[in-house]
């Protein structure tokens, strides 16, 4: 009776948030702008989901065209109708905070003539006027075309990202390598998963993930390495959870920290979940399970496959027996030896389970938890050998299968938008692919053997370090924030203010805007025409959009095209038949044309996809249309029948199917085999070469890609960037030296957010995870005399930043979901500007803090192992 | 398995596409919102009159073939002369060179067991060889063998004897096929849980849908077969319609699969004789002396409720949910399971299942509590307890976090929705809130559903949080329909009241016909029609409600008094959604047309939605079940005339009668139609 009353008395509130809900959209945070007609009937588009590599298939609702709320698909293979926070509530930053017009800084940079803007670092509207989108092209394509005359094609520098659409990122390395002639273009990527994608390139020869996710439901054993899968990949992670309350297979997760993915694994069975938390021992852990199984389980071992599908395994073998035995490792595996030999044991279990079943195994499962290292493509490269030894490789349900983070990472891997690549899984530096690419994309072919002779040595923190000795003059951004590069203040943020910045934003107070010279404003994901993202399993699915961006506003792949005929004109090339596009009656190019293009240009490739198109003519469907009915396409798709069966789902050991003049054998490399490379951990300098790197950052001038030899000597040993002096642990916060750091330091991503623009913007995640926190042990904290709550400061050699000490699960900070172990923290640096982006107020920088080293060949810098201390405030 | 099946008519030649065409419409209203689909319907209903052109062109072009001798000709009825010999065996010394002289076959040879199969699968096999439907690839090197034997079966007279001595041998006693694979039986029969639907429990297979059996077939063959309809080898020609639907159940399937499901279907003894009979399979009078509980809680639960739940108990996601997990045990008593199965759940296609008695239930509740996982949880739900939390605060968490799934206010699928309608009646009055809260606390594996609450929890919240949202949707609940207790036995009322009969509507009978009564493809008809209102009667109407409809998940609902009834039959027959159109039903008039043409008729126009038979939903129709004593015992003769000459405004059914109708058909064809839905019945 009582509960009827309290009904009826709310009733007026409820009505209005009742009425909030119909008028405003759904999951739409109340108070934010969204108009809708409601004469309009509601129009439902299909997409990948804007936020991690997963690619959850998304239906954007719209009316009137506005983006008004989103739904999980459950006709999608990957989610099926299941879908997390971020992506459920990803309409909601859509309409808040954008820009609408084109803004040219007032003083800006000159760096031809030595001119460094005074305003640099401030976004105050004072500082910048607006332009027309006319003004401010021609702005950039005279100062561009002038620097590039003037200093040469590599002298501009792109930083892209995978959040835009495989159209548009196929472009912009045509205009960087092909119109403008450089080499210096990286993406996000790059601090993503490129370790992975050296690591594959390595072993494989070919930058393919080879498995698939329905592998999930097939594997015997599943390992996650450096991967919090319930927090990066939450789909992935309930798909694998829900695999072992099914079938009850062993689980291994790899990671410092009691996550949840080690929790929600330990919920379903507890006796078979395993949680090794290494601080960067992986490559030792791999070898000591490939000892304990060549020493106990022999079995397990499949040498008819090392010796027909594999080189370098006898030494690999050997090299193993002599220096990695369980319990001689500890000191790096951080495991004891009986834990070894118990997850071998599983591991033999489940590779025989799988050899005799012809599908099933182990299968590994990693994140940037096991790219972001000094030795990130070494542990891939691992990984693949321990799963060569036992045949894991090449059979369904079983494989090495890498995460990545943005949902289209994997496009800008496949059109090759990176230092040195070409499209299709090709270097610059093979001549005939190089050839055709330049025929494809109507540019002169010596035009491209000259960018494959230019360096851009250090990749993305090598770019940065180029402009600050004035070797790269402009820096593109586009759909890319600069805050997840290391060491922001002392090593970006420098070479940004140097460098005539041109910036395609979507949102008012971005980071980006602080250093720009010229501010173009975006389209976002959901607004532009469409486009394709290629989400882990190589699949590409559409992003359609409502082709209806907020005013003012151009989608990025459209400013590619309109920049890049304007600098080739200016460079003396013809830009119409580079991009010879043309606008439609909306007003937007058709990114379904640049799409046949690109198709067409893979022909013959690893990544051939040209079966799309044969397809197209016989039935007539439009390549979007093919793929949106298949809910995705995995490339390669090579012939009609694969394109219409949905592409090829697992790679190598002849899984692809019937591909006639399929250009590999067995594997990727050219003898057709799996390359074994033993990967080492050696800590016998470990202090001497780690307190060299730390000067990096610290000393002004001290450039790292000028020490490619001690970044060799660091990644061939496995050591990290710092040391943490942990003889000065225990003591209270304020008694330790200045110059000692005595904790591990690693930041990462928290389950709420999806790195740093959007979901800090949303309503509900930035209500669920407000706030920068740091994980800590409870030991810690009472050692250190702090409590749960309390705000501190985690100071490293290069900066600090301020958070709220979470301790454990009980913590009154959100989310309360990990623990860590006694000297070791944890920050997400996904809330990195949620105070402010202002660099007066900003206090959460969380790349303020963190090491410009790098692993030399991937180029990708570790988050994980920073040395730091914590201060009182 | 969402594919429908294709219609029995051997002849594919002869098939009209047309209702096929609306099948495939239908499919995709599975996962397109309704509104899109309407207008869809519309466009290719206008298409699909242009191919009824195309159409008669074929007919047209199949007549010229049938007097050249070349199409095949209906069944013939095979008489075997008693005791004599088998006129089909000296066709048969041929094949037996390879597939053995018992029809067993020959591994060394590659030649399948022949002996399990029924004889409309070996004519229209050996249809398929002679036409290069099958065998014509190149790839298909042993096929293209066939392709050559079968030319030498020159007369259809011919085919049918063979086929028919073949079918006979099923009785001569030779051992099964060895298995030959080494695949894993018990994955193997986990997949299984697809292909059961058309080949059934047993792999006895079913001829209403064309499903050949699959036991007592070499494992090896089965492989082959399996690759060959993935990589398209077999059933991509146009006119192999039944090898088509194959095609995309096997490209679900990788190499490892295929093979653990030929390892499976390995172990399946082979059927007898008799037991691949026409139709869906008998599951009653399942035997379970002797077994233990779990093992015959296991039988049963294969029986009765694997073809939704999943053979695993796991359910499908968008068909049954899982409950043989350990989040769903721990928040179900064994009581809530009984009275589950027995009650059925109003507003899902769970129906009730009152022939199961009790040593079954608890037989197959102990078969579900044997879970493969251990580690159960403990949950006590206590259906009395009530939460207090912020209606305001709740509404707020609704939109943040329920409403992507379940709708702007609970709608569920009726709103275009990926989750079901947990702001409707017809859930609020079944779920207690400690129901609601414990399911927002655990989530609910095997179904989109996870956790909100905790730091686990797909969002984070707080108790009081999943509280606030137990309170909003209560308050979406218009008042609670009258209890059971009211008094039944008052004199009827005089007065209708079609305000009382809309909220009766949507507490009962909303989550399968939708709010506004306009039903679901797939799921409900639409009867809150101006057609459907003109041809039905009010005891028409009566009748459905009080009775259900046998077979559909239409469950009885003899609770609901009179008056109620009559007040639901007030709202749907006020303010229809478009001007009442008046027609007038015969209910005493009786055709009698035609078995064999009636068959003929329904095969190639109706069972393409309605399935064959007019078994409906329950055999993966897109259309009810208009085969089903239910439906059959409720409707006159002349309303299904009507409705055939009418169609079903909000439906996807058409005319098919007349110049204007789908089909052009005539009455007559019609009476054939009704006079063999009925004659099944006999």
């Amino acid at each position: 009776m009582k509960r009827r009353t309290f009904i009826q008395g709310t009733a007026a509130t409820a009505a209005t948030a009742a009425a909030l809900a119909s008028s405003k959209g759904w999951a739409v945070a109340p108070g934010e702008e969204i108009e809708l007609e409601k004469q309009e009937a509601p129009t439902n588009l299909l997409a990948a989901c804007p936020y991690c590599g997963v690619g959850c298939g998304t239906i954007i609702q719209t009316r009137k065209g506005r983006i008004t709320n989103i739904i999980p698909d459950k006709d999608h293979p990957t989610n099926k109708g299941l879908q997390c926070i971020k992506g459920l509530t990803s309409a909601e930053a859509i309409y808040v905070n954008r820009l609408d017009k084109p803004l040219i800084r007032k003083d800006m940079s000159d760096p031809l003539r030595g001119h460094v803007s005074a305003t640099k670092g401030s976004f105050d509207p004072q500082h910048f006027r607006e332009a027309s989108w006319h003004e401010a092209e021609e702005l950039i394509a005279d100062r561009v075309a002038e620097i590039v005359k003037a200093r040469g094609g590599n002298s501009v520098g792109l930083y892209g990202s995978g959040q835009l659409t495989l159209e548009g990122q196929y472009l912009e390395n045509i205009l960087m390598k092909g119109i403008i002639g450089s080499n210096t273009i990286e993406a996000n990527a790059r601090m993503c998963m490129t370790s992975a994608v050296t690591g594959y390139y390595k072993s494989l020869g070919s930058d393919t993930p080879p498995t698939c996710y329905d592998d999930v439901e097939l594997a015997d054993m599943i390992c996650f390495w450096g991967h919090n899968a319930r927090g990066s990949h939450p789909i992935l992670f309930w798909r694998v959870a829900d695999h072992k309350s099914k079938n009850d297979i062993p689980t291994l997760v790899v990671d410092p920290r009691r996550t949840g993915t080690v929790q929600g694994l330990e919920a379903v069975n507890s006796n078979n979940s395993y949680h090794f938390p290494t601080i960067n021992g992986d490559i030792s852990i791999h070898n000591a399970i490939a000892y304990a199984l060549l020493e106990r389980h022999p079995e397990a071992i499949d040498w008819t496959f090392l010796k027909e599908h594999t080189a370098g395994w006898e030494s690999y073998v050997e090299e193993v027996k002599k220096g990695y035995k369980p319990s001689e490792v500890e000191d790096r595996t951080m495991v004891p030896a009986e834990k070894i030999y118990e997850i071998a044991r599983h591991w033999a279990e489940a590779t025989m389970k799988g050899r005799k079943r012809g599908t099933g195994g182990v299968l590994c499962i990693w994140g940037i938890g096991y790219n972001q290292h000094l030795h990130g493509q070494n542990n891939t490269v691992s990984i693949i050998n321990l799963m060569a030894l036992t045949g894991n490789v090449g059979r369904p349900g079983c494989g090495p299968h890498s995460q990545t983070g943005q949902p289209n990472a994997m496009g800008e891997r496949f059109t090759g938008g990176l230092t040195g690549r070409l499209p299709f899984n090709e270097g610059l530096d093979n001549v005939e692919h190089r050839n055709r690419m330049a025929d494809c994309w109507g540019i002169p072919r010596e035009r491209l053997a000259a960018v494959a002779e230019m360096e851009n040595k250090g990749m993305a923190v090598g770019m940065m370090e180029r402009a600050l000795k004035d070797d790269v003059l402009v820096m593109f951004l586009i759909y890319a924030t600069h805050i997840d590069l290391p060491d922001v203040n002392n090593l970006v943020r420098p070479a940004l203010s140097k460098t005539f910045c041109v910036v395609q934003e979507i949102y008012k107070d971005a980071p980006n805007n602080l250093y720009a010279d010229v501010i173009l404003p975006a389209a976002t994901w959901g607004e532009w025409v469409g486009g394709l993202y290629v989400q882990s399993e190589r699949r590409l699915f559409v992003t359609d959009g409502t082709g209806n961006p907020v005013k003012g506003c151009r989608p990025d792949m459209d400013m590619v095209i309109d920049k890049g005929i304007m600098i080739a004109d200016r460079l003396g090339l013809d830009g119409k038949k580079i991009f010879p596009y043309q606008r439609k009656a909306n007003g937007f190019y058709d990114p379904e044309d640049v799409f046949r293009d690109f198709i067409k240009a893979s022909k013959g490739t690893d990544s051939d996809l040209t079966g799309i198109l044969e397809v197209e003519k016989e039935t007539g469907k439009s390549p979007y249309q093919q793929i949106r009915e298949l809910r995705g396409i995995m490339w390669p798709a090579p012939t009609a029948a694969i394109a219409k069966a949905g592409g090829i789902k697992r790679r190598y050991m002849s899984q692809e199917g019937d591909w006639p003049g399929k250009p590999y054998g067995a594997f990727r490399h050219a003898d057709g085999k799996l390359h074994i490379h033993m990967c080492h951990q050696d800590y016998t300098n470990y202090r001497e070469i780690t307190d060299e790197l730390s000067k990096y950052g610290v000393e002004p001038n001290a450039h790292i890609i000028d020490r490619y030899d001690l970044l060799v000597k660091a990644r061939d040993a496995g050591l990290t960037p710092e040391l943490p002096h942990h003889e000065f642990l225990g003591k209270k916060a304020g008694t330790v030296p200045a110059d000692k750091y005595p904790f591990w330091w690693a930041t990462g991503v928290v389950y709420e957010h999806f790195h740093t623009s959007k979901t800090i913007r949303a309503g509900t995640t930035s209500k669920l995870v407000p706030e920068m926190y740091v994980e800590m042990h409870p030991d810690d904290a009472a050692e250190l005399g702090v409590k749960d709550g309390q705000w501190v400061r985690i100071t490293t050699r290069r900066g600090a930043i301020e958070a709220r000490v979470s301790i454990g699960l009980d913590s009154k900070v959100r989310p309360a979901r990990n623990t860590v172990p006694k000297g070791f923290l944890f920050s997400p640096w996904n809330l990195s500007v949620a105070d402010s982006a202002d660099p007066e107020k900003n206090r959460w920088l969380a790349n303020g803090t963190t090491h410009r080293a790098f692993d030399p060949i991937s180029g990708q810098a570790d988050f994980k192992k920073c040395a730091a201390r914590v201060e009182l405030l | 398995m969402s594919s429908a099946p294709e219609p029995t008519d051997e002849s594919s030649a002869r098939r009209l596409p047309v209702p096929r065409f609306f099948l495939e419409i239908l499919l995709v209203a599975g996962g397109v919102l309704f509104s899109v689909i309407f207008f869809g319907v519309l466009n290719l209903y206008w298409q699909a009159r242009e191919r009824i052109s195309q159409d008669r062109e074929k007919i047209a072009t199949y007549e010229a073939r049938l007097s050249m001798g070349l199409a095949d000709s209906a069944p013939q009825a095979l008489v075997v002369s008693a005791g004599g010999k088998h006129p089909g065996k000296s066709h048969y010394l041929a094949c037996g060179a390879c597939h053995g002289q018992s029809g067993e076959g020959n591994a060394q040879l590659k030649a399948p067991s022949l002996r399990q199969l029924d004889s409309w699968y070996i004519e229209r096999q050996v249809d398929n060889y002679r036409n290069k439907v099958r065998g014509g690839d190149p790839r298909d090197t042993l096929g293209s063998q066939m392709t050559g034997m079968v030319q030498g079966l020159s007369t259809k007279e011919a085919v049918s004897q063979v086929a028919d001595y073949i079918a006979s041998m099923r009785e001569a006693k030779v051992a099964a096929p060895a298995p030959s694979l080494d695949g894993d039986v018990a994955r193997g029969k986990q997949l299984y849980g697809t292909c059961v639907s058309c080949h059934g429990a047993d792999a006895g297979g079913n001829k209403a849908l064309n499903a050949p059996p699959l036991a007592g077939q070499y494992d090896w063959y089965l492989l082959t077969q399996m690759r060959n309809f993935k990589e398209g080898i077999r059933g991509s020609d146009p006119k192999d319609a039944a090898g088509a639907m194959m095609r995309p159940m096997a490209q679900a399937l990788d190499d490892g699969q295929m093979r653990d499901l030929a390892s499976y279907l390995a172990t399946l003894a082979l059927p007898g004789a008799g037991s691949l009979a026409d139709g869906s399979g008998d599951q009653g009078g399942i035997d379970i002396a002797g077994l233990s509980p779990v093992a015959a809680g296991g039988k049963l639960f294969a029986a009765n409720c694997s073809s939704c739940h999943q053979d695993d108990g796991f359910g499908r996601v968008g068909l049954a949910p899982s409950i043989r997990n350990r989040d769903f045990l721990a928040l179900a008593s064994d009581d809530f399971i009984k009275a589950t199965i027995q009650e059925g759940r109003p507003g899902t296609t769970m129906a009730a299942r009152k022939d199961l008695g009790e040593e079954e239930l608890s037989a197959i509740v102990a078969w579900l509590r044997a879970m493969p996982t251990a580690n159960p949880v403990q949950v006590t739900v206590d259906p009395h307890k009530v939460y207090n939390g912020d209606v305001a605060a709740g509404a707020g968490h609704y939109v943040r976090y329920c409403s992507s799934c379940h709708g702007p206010r609970g709608e569920g699928y009726s709103a275009g929705s990926s989750g079901p309608g947990i702001g409707l009646d017809g859930f609020l009055n079944v779920a207690s809130d400690d129901f609601i809260m414990q399911t927002l606390k655990l989530g609910r594996a095997g179904t989109p559903m996870r956790s909100f609450v905790g730091a686990n929890g797909l969002a984070n919240l707080s108790e009081d949080d999943a509280r606030d949202i137990v309170a909003y949707l209560r308050s979406l609940e218009v008042p609670r329909v009258p209890a059971p207790s009211a008094p039944v036995s008052q004199a009827p009322k005089t007065t209708l009241d079609p305000v009382h009969g809309k909220k009766l509507f949507s507490a009962n009978c909303s989550s399968c016909h939708q709010d506004d009564g306009q039903g679901k493809p797939g799921m409900a008809p639409a009867i809150r029609n101006r057609d459907f209102l003109a041809i039905a009667s009010d005891s028409f109407i009566r009748t459905a409600i009080r009775e259900g409809r046998t077979g559909t998940a239409m469950v009885p609902r003899p609770d609901l008094s009179e008056d109620d009834v009559n007040d639901i039959l007030a709202w749907l027959r006020a303010n229809p959604p478009e001007n009442p159109v008046s027609i007038h039903v015969d209910n005493t008039k009786r055709v009698h047309g035609d078995v064999g043409a009636g068959k003929a008729a329904y095969q190639q126009y109706c069972s393409s939605c309605h399935a064959p038979g007019g078994k409906g939903y329950s055999a993966g129709g897109v259309g009810p079940g208009i085969g089903l004593p239910g439906f059959l015992k409720a409707a006159s003769d002349d309303y299904i005339i009507q409705t055939v000459r009418q169609g079903r405004v909000g439906t996807a059914m058409r005319a098919f009668i007349g110049a204007e109708g789908l089909a052009s058909l005539q009455e007559d064809d019609v009476h054939d139609i009704i006079t063999y839905l009925r004659h099944q019945q006999d």
